[in-house]
């Protein structure tokens, strides 16, 4: 699970409620990290957040990984504090427009956001305002399906208080009091990343099938599906294992392999 | 059950728009310029969006009625379909919807006056003789009635216009919507059905086989036509003896002379749809099974295809006569 966040003080709310640490070699972005989570710190504005991205999957490029954006924005009409769950987002420069599919049960309220270069003193009804938005959801589009891509913005300002008024100091106590909400959506995401990834254990009996056989493009396809043919069915991972030893190559072993699957695949 | 609904600027104003809002006062309306922008974008992932699928509303602009494959009729000459809307309320493991579209949001089209302009004017182009229209190819024709007041719309056309023929394909038991007309000779209700051992496994959210028949019951009691759909046939663990107890159960409830016509299709998929859904489902039992690529489909070998498709067939004769049973022929290189 990626988290995406612009400055250091709008992350330490979640980097401590998690209990992440710092990584403590040197790197373009500060990086905080356990087994599960992921944090970057991007820096201000759409460049800084595309590179906070790029470099986030570079470390851990597997297929299917939540990526979650959190930061402050400013708001036509929210009460400050107030969290938002985004739900189409423009870029103001290029007037790109999205719209993260909406497939979480989550009590935040939605709002649509619009990502411009500079901090915006305009503010209309109904719409966040943020530096990075857009560019989140174009690169991390990139590396995940639109769904496990969300952002979460947090009104810091408002017409009755705007921008150019704000107090830093109060970033922690705009966000602490929604970390628990940001937190029961990245766990939602998390549980539908795995719902569709593929299980670790076929990739590694693949390998080590791999190793003891000379296989084609399409023999590595083939026994890949038999592998995951098997599992449904009820091959156990001894079975096919013990198959691949007992057979003197590839072609043979998918032969017996698909004999096995032959015996079981009729539904029941 | 819809929390977010998006909408078509040019059609925020129509009065379907607003009705069909005002029946969601909690979802969050979010405008955009084309369903497009939100149905087709690459990167969807069609089984996490089925967890809560949103609703689209939007204009159809042109492609209304549309030929059916030449295979796929009930006696008619003149076959069309249509789909007021993408996608269904169900979860069939083996529905092709999976793999043809990249969104399972419902995308509902509210402009039915176009698409009733459509239906007359193929009427018409065949003065005397019956036009067939097929509804529930791209969705369930009842299922989510009460969202779209499909019916409301419809049936009224089809009372006035006797020569166009309606076939309401689907698995819901929401049939009051229905039962609020007199029925009509030219409008028949089409259930499908598996046996229900497949049913409970492969037809998730679906009504029981069991409250299906009734459902049937009801709308043959108050004098509508009904047919039945065994479509498709899934190779199974004692199929004969499942199929059998499955007629047995629709045919000891539903008198013969209310079933307008049984058709009879085996599994088939497009390749490139078939590939789409064994990506999306890899834990799902129905794709490991004895299934071959012929033409442009991945199907039953032939043989077993034509030997379950026989085995049907003759359970069906034991109760209804041959006239009446219709052959849903794979055509590998058509689209399903």
């Amino acid at each position: 699970m990626n988290f995406v966040v612009a400055l250091h003080a709008e992350a330490k709310p979640i980097i401590d409620h998690l209990g992440l640490t710092k990584h403590p070699l040197p790197s373009p972005f500060a990086l905080f990290s356990d087994e599960t989570y992921q944090l970057v710190v991007s820096g201000m504005g759409k460049q800084n957040i595309a590179h906070a991205v790029s470099f986030l999957h570079g470390r851990r490029t597997c297929k299917n990984l939540p990526w979650l954006n959190v930061g402050l924005a400013g708001h036509g009409n929210a009460p400050l504090g107030e969290a938002f769950q985004i739900a189409k987002f423009t870029d103001q420069q290029n007037e790109q427009t999205g719209y993260p599919p909406q497939v979480f049960t989550t009590p935040l309220l939605k709002a649509f956001l619009k990502t411009c270069n500079q901090p915006s003193m305009e503010y209309h009804l109904n719409t966040a305002y943020d530096m990075e938005g857009s560019a989140f959801f174009e690169s991390a589009y990139r590396y995940s399906n639109t769904e496990l891509v969300q952002s979460i913005k947090i009104i810091s300002d408002n017409p009755q208080n705007p921008v150019s008024h704000f107090d830093k100091s109060l970033v922690h106590s705009l966000i602490s009091p929604q970390v628990p909400k940001i937190v029961s959506l990245s766990k939602e995401m998390i549980r539908a990343a795995k719902e569709i990834s593929a299980p670790s254990e076929i990739e590694t009996l693949f390998t080590e099938i791999n190793q003891i056989h000379t296989l084609t493009e399409t023999q590595k396809h083939q026994i890949k599906k038999a592998i995951r043919h098997g599992k449904i069915v009820g091959i156990s991972d001894s079975q096919i294992r013990k198959l691949a030893h007992s057979e003197r190559n590839a072609k043979e072993l998918i032969f017996k392999l698909n004999q096995k699957l032959e015996e079981k695949n009729l539904y029941s | 059950m819809i929390d977010t609904i998006y909408y078509e600027n040019s059609i925020s104003e129509h009065d379907r728009t607003k009705e069909i809002m005002k029946r969601f006062p909690k979802a969050f309306s979010i405008p955009c310029e084309n369903h497009k922008e939100i149905f087709n974008p690459k990167g969807q992932n069609f089984r996490l969006q089925k967890k809560k699928p949103s609703l689209i509303l939007a204009e159809k602009k042109d492609n209304f009625a549309l030929p059916i494959p030449e295979t796929y009729g009930i006696g008619g000459k003149y076959n069309f379909y249509f789909s007021h809307m993408l996608n269904c309320l169900y979860d069939c493991r083996y529905c092709f919807l999976q793999g043809m579209y990249p969104s399972s949001h419902y995308l509902l089209f509210i402009n039915y006056e176009d698409f009733l302009s459509d239906i007359q004017n193929k009427t018409n182009q065949h003065p005397g003789r019956p036009t067939w229209f097929f509804s529930g190819y791209d969705c369930d024709s009842l299922a989510l009635d009460s969202i779209s007041a499909f019916l409301e719309s419809f049936i009224p056309f089809f009372q006035k216009e006797t020569n166009a023929h309606l076939e309401l394909r689907t698995k819901s038991v929401n049939i009051n919507p229905l039962l609020r007309y007199e029925p009509l000779e030219n409008v028949v209700t089409a259930f499908s059905f598996t046996p229900k051992e497949l049913s409970i496994q492969l037809e998730h959210g679906v009504p029981s086989v069991e409250s299906r028949i009734k459902a049937m019951k009801k709308i043959t009691d108050a004098g509508w036509q009904v047919g039945l759909r065994i479509d498709p046939l899934i190779d199974c663990h004692d199929f004969d003896q499942r199929y059998k107890i499955l007629f047995e159960d629709i045919f000891s409830t539903i008198p013969v002379e209310k079933i307008h016509s049984v058709s009879i299709g085996a599994f088939r998929m497009p390749v490139n749809f078939f590939k789409k859904i064994e990506k999306l489902y890899p834990e799902e039992k129905l794709f490991t099974g004895s299934l071959e690529k012929r033409g442009s489909s991945i199907s039953y070998s032939l043989e077993i295809e034509q030997k379950k498709k026989e085995t049907c067939k003759n359970l069906l004769l034991e109760h209804i006569p041959r006239e009446k049973i219709f052959d849903c022929e794979t055509t590998p290189d058509k689209a399903v």
